[in-house]
């Protein structure tokens, strides 16, 4: 059984992991760069350990610092959280070699899962529906012969990349030949790689995800799936579960193969499967992501399942502590992700302190969060302070429980993207539950 | 000698109550150095002292001037084990009063098992070392404190 746990990670997720790890009787430490010294998850924590300059490349991406943190305190474990070192198999694979336990799957499945081209390869290989779409491309050539079998609209899309970089929509010959070197350019810029394939652009799309988690003997279950269509430039802003839009038969049917997939290619611990599903119900494969996600608490939520505790025990040699036959769905639970953006000047990044914060609470309600009353916003990372979630017995309910949340949580001397929730959780089209990947910027913020 | 017939007199050593070991057998010298560990500091209570090593830094670093001296802190540029001497018995460790000049090799931090040379932004006296012989120091945490001649 894991005793330590080295976080690398700041923010709210790393309190998520304190808490996990101060409820099963393990010892967190922290690490924090010069920045955060003033951080939540520094004062919470067993011990801290400051581990570089404000910039990320120098602290919380920077693995000798991470890894002789790790050693000084006495760690016997590392969890990653999500961003940063979470999907990064290098550093997965130093941590095994410094006989650290790293809290997700094994470097090689990560390796697998990053690679878009082949992921896709090997859901194919697994009998898995995937988008309609190329290899990678050589040339704007083969890309035209490629578009012409498969039929426009088409998406170019990087090889090693994520987050909506080197993504193009193309719709006839003449934008696939304006845009195609401007894609490979993107990817080479983002991810030092211009790998680039084309998949079919699927139209008026919901983005619908899997929660798996598996142990290290070959057991699996899924916690059902979380619809995140709501989502701004690639960016998911809000998260539910279950999704309006599954018949219980589909539920059953793509939270199988789900299973399938992560038996097939032996992967362990927390992770993801996001498909994509058009206006028929036709689901494909998009992409898995191989740790825990943002939006969890959703799922923790409807189906009353501690993930990050889960994640600590099976990373830590245990059986998984529940059977698929045991997991049961009750109600609905929505996300909102609180940034520190500005919705009335194009989502501009704020930073500034927050003179007084004011919780929301009351009944089934749920906040993560790292700030507090005088808490500065450091202007280096991510502009997520806080995650709301609300529970209620129907859709409806979580709904009226979100914007009474939302209605009490203050975050003074700062603005954030609140008013945005408040429009987007009054809007008809929403509360009926119609909703697709482009429904923001058809709501015309 | 072999990487085998090494690393079974590196295991030897270690179980024994030794902490250095050499020999000659004609051509081949070999010397076997380990660094004394204190228990304690494997465990957690031994970074009690980091969270506090910040206020210490920024109390350190006003500067303390007098007659027209003033001192400097040379701070940890990374995570990992401070120790004063290296295990080849490169370095001599610098005491109170030793002259030290920029860019000289001041301490070791060991880190991932590799010994890094830590030198001096500063040329000075060394005034007092602010960190504990073998102990864990994270970064930015003070190493020594250098007064500086004007």
């Amino acid at each position: 059984m894991i005793k330590r746990i080295l976080i690398a990670n700041r923010g709210e997720i790393a309190l998520r992991i304190i808490r996990a790890c101060r409820e099963l009787g393990v010892e967190a430490v922290a690490v924090y760069s010069e920045a955060d010294a003033e951080s939540l998850h520094v004062k919470l924590a067993d011990k801290a350990v400051c581990i570089g300059p404000p910039n990320p490349k120098e602290s919380y991406l920077y693995v000798p610092n991470i890894i002789s943190a790790a050693e000084i305190t006495g760690c016997d474990a590392v969890h990653p959280g999500y961003g940063f070192l979470s999907e990064n198999a290098d550093f997965a694979d130093i941590c095994k070699k410094h006989q650290l336990t790293f809290i997700g799957p094994e470097p090689k499945i990560i390796t697998l899962m990053g690679d878009k081209s082949e992921a896709r390869a090997a859901m194919t290989a697994a009998g898995v529906p995937i988008v309609p779409g190329t290899a990678p491309l050589e040339s704007v050539g083969q890309a035209l012969l490629e578009a012409n079998k498969i039929g426009y609209p088409l998406i170019i899309k990087a090889s090693g990349g994520g987050g909506g970089k080197g993504m193009r929509i193309v719709r006839n010959d003449s934008d696939l030949r304006s845009s195609f070197e401007i894609a490979k350019n993107e990817a080479r810029m983002a991810f030092n790689n211009d790998e680039v394939y084309m998949e079919k652009y699927i139209e008026h799309a919901r983005h619908i995800e899997f929660q798996i988690i598996a142990d290290n003997y070959g057991n699996a279950v899924h916690l059902g799936e979380r619809d995140c269509s709501i989502q701004r430039r690639h960016q998911k802003l809000v998260e539910e579960s279950p999704s309006v839009f599954l018949t219980d038969e589909l539920r059953r049917k793509m939270g199988d193969i789900a299973v399938k997939v992560v038996k097939s290619v032996k992967y362990t611990n927390a992770g993801t499967i996001e498909f994509i599903m058009d206006e028929h119900k036709n689901f494909y494969f998009m992409e898995m992501n191989s740790r825990i996600q943002v939006e969890h608490p959703v799922t923790e939520m409807v189906t009353s399942i501690d993930l990050l505790k889960e994640q600590i025990m099976v990373a830590g040699g245990a059986k998984l502590s529940i059977k698929q036959s045991d997991i049961r769905f009750y109600g609905y639970a929505i996300e909102c992700r609180i940034c520190a953006e500005d919705p009335a000047n194009h989502f501009m990044p704020q930073v500034g302190t927050i003179s007084n914060y004011i919780p929301c609470g009351g009944p089934f309600v749920r906040v993560d969060t790292h700030v507090y009353s005088g808490y500065s916003i450091p202007p280096h990372y991510d502009s997520m302070i806080a995650k709301i979630i609300a529970w209620g017995e129907t859709r409806k309910e979580a709904i009226a429980r979100m914007r009474r949340a939302l209605a009490e949580v203050r975050f003074e001397g700062l603005t954030v993207n609140i008013a945005f929730f408040e429009k987007l959780l009054k809007n008809e089209k929403f509360l009926k539950g119609d909703i697709t990947t482009n429904f923001i910027a058809g709501m015309g913020v | 000698m072999n990487v085998n017939t090494i690393k079974s007199f590196i295991k030897f050593i270690k179980q024994s109550r030794y902490n250095e070991f050499s020999m000659k057998d004609g051509d081949v010298s070999l010397k076997i150095k380990f660094r004394p560990r204190d228990e304690e500091s494997e465990t957690i209570q031994g970074i009690d002292n980091l969270a506090a090593a910040k206020d210490q830094r920024a109390a350190e670093s006003a500067r303390d001037k007098k007659d027209g001296e003033f001192c400097k802190i040379i701070t940890a540029p990374i995570v990992g084990r401070f120790y004063s001497t290296m295990t080849s018995d490169k370095l001599a460790p610098i005491k109170k009063g030793d002259a030290v000049k920029k860019s000289q090799t001041v301490c070791m931090i060991e880190a991932m098992n590799i010994e890094h040379e830590i030198s001096s932004p500063y040329s000075g006296v060394m005034e007092e070392m602010l960190a504990d012989e073998g102990a864990p120091v994270m970064f930015g945490q003070p190493l020594f404190k250098i007064r500086i001649n004007n």
